[in-house]
């Protein structure tokens, strides 16, 4: 089985809906595969301390570590920061998959200096068109959902990830103006992501 | 060509000349040194962009209040440097619209020489885009030609497009929240809208991210013909 934490912060004030839609995005995908052992964080154990507790029942077993929280270049915060260079070297052996904004630009080295495989992520803010959240989160998750549905490498994942978006660009092309905008901003989420480490590993891997 | 290359340029076109058709150009001349109505340069500009469209205003502060009362209307102001006592200078005017908006282009006009302005006033005026500095001649051709040229501009800027569709947006959709940066910031068409006139981030980055999707689907297409 493969160990698969998610961490999302349902409670946060901006973007609590938007997280639990996500993370119900990913598990709904999850329920279906039996290879998957996945336990979901709520925002009340985001903090530091829970992440610890939680780890520390892997013993250095290979990981994956979905992020669906605000983020920036050096933490991923809840309502208190989670994960830092405080406790990066809780995430040996991980393969963590963020969906938050610029946490690919200092904290993924940090992370990977630290013993994480491998990092999938943005580098910078990303941005959100209120009415077009679900096509936003369904695209932020594609990654992940293809790498434990699939027989295929971390870097395969991430190319689909991008061809993914690249696809949903394309399809709002032949809409109104305002697809057009939602077009671009999807773009340029796309353009911010980011991925580092070992792209070679498969699910195999962590199983 | 690649489908969604086409159309998206098509969409582009079309949005241009929508945008180009949807309201035109007013020419706003303030200036106090013209005979009204039929003054050559009025008259050349009427010919040119119609007869309602050339809007005259001998007073600086009138001329400023109809600017401003009017930003939804994509506007050229032609802007004499001097007015009479009591009035606001050419360059408070510049610097009230430049305010509000950096969308409108202004044609500064003066009688003086231009080495008569004062080395501050034209440093502002640079810093914060004079479309162009011209003296008044006898000779109008060349400000018609400015303002043939400002007028291009205008239709062709993704800004200005980007403006104009959103005065199309009902009261009601541009004050809700529409767009949310995940660090928790929350953007209404309406604070967009201030955004773009203001060239500040949020409005610039919207501004980038429709050049950035031109490009990229640009390039896509480029790969594909390499191919």
């Amino acid at each position: 089985m493969i160990n698969t934490f998610i961490a999302f912060d349902e409670n946060d004030d901006d973007f609590g809906e938007y997280f639990f839609e996500s993370h119900n995005d990913i598990i709904s995908d999850f329920q279906k595969n039996k290879l998957i052992n996945y336990v979901s964080i709520c925002g009340l154990n985001c903090t530091e301390k829970g992440i610890i507790d939680i780890l520390n029942s892997i013993n250095e077993n290979p990981f994956v570590f979905i992020a669906i929280s605000h983020g920036n270049e050096d933490e991923f915060c809840s309502h208190e920061v989670y994960i830092s260079a405080t406790n990066a070297n809780q995430f040996r052996n991980s393969f963590i998959y963020s969906t938050s904004c610029s946490t690919g630009k200092n904290l993924a080295k940090i992370l990977i200096d630290n013993g994480s495989l491998a990092f999938i992520g943005y580098n910078n803010e990303i941005f959100v068109p209120l009415d077009y959240s679900k096509l936003f989160y369904t695209c932020e998750n594609y990654g992940i959902k293809s790498f434990f549905n699939n027989d295929e490498t971390i870097e395969t994942s991430y190319n689909k990830l991008i061809e993914h978006y690249t696809a949903q660009i394309d399809i709002l092309l032949s809409g109104s103006m305002e697809d057009l905008i939602i077009a671009s901003t999807l773009l340029d989420n796309r353009d911010k992501l980011t991925f580092l480490g070992n792209g070679s590993l498969t699910r195999k891997f962590f199983n | 060509m690649n489908l969604n290359l086409w159309e998206l340029l098509l969409k582009l076109n079309y949005l241009l000349i929508s945008y180009k058709m949807s309201a035109p150009i007013k020419i706003v001349v303030i200036h106090d040194g013209l005979i009204p109505k039929v003054d050559p340069l009025l008259v050349e500009l009427q010919e040119k962009f119609g007869l309602n469209e050339v809007i005259h205003y001998e007073n600086s502060n009138d001329g400023l209040e109809y600017v401003l009362g009017n930003l939804n209307q994509k506007m050229i102001v032609i802007l004499d440097m001097n007015f009479s006592k009591g009035e606001l200078s050419g360059l408070q005017v510049f610097e009230n619209i430049r305010d509000k908006t950096a969308l409108v282009y202004i044609i500064l006009i003066t009688a003086d020489e231009v080495i008569k302005i004062k080395n501050e006033d034209l440093i502002f005026l640079i810093n914060h885009d004079a479309f162009a500095l011209e003296s008044v001649t006898a000779d109008y051709s060349k400000i018609i030609s400015l303002v043939e040229n400002a007028s291009h501009k205008l239709d062709a800027r993704v800004d200005a497009v980007l403006e104009d569709w959103i005065t199309k947006q009902s009261d009601e959709k541009r004050a809700k929240p529409y767009l949310k940066t995940r660090e928790g910031k929350t953007y209404t068409l309406e604070n967009i809208l201030e955004s773009i006139r203001q060239q500040t981030e949020i409005g610039k980055q919207m501004e980038r991210n429709i050049l950035k999707l031109s490009v990229d689907l640009l390039s896509r297409q480029k790969t594909k013909l390499d191919d």
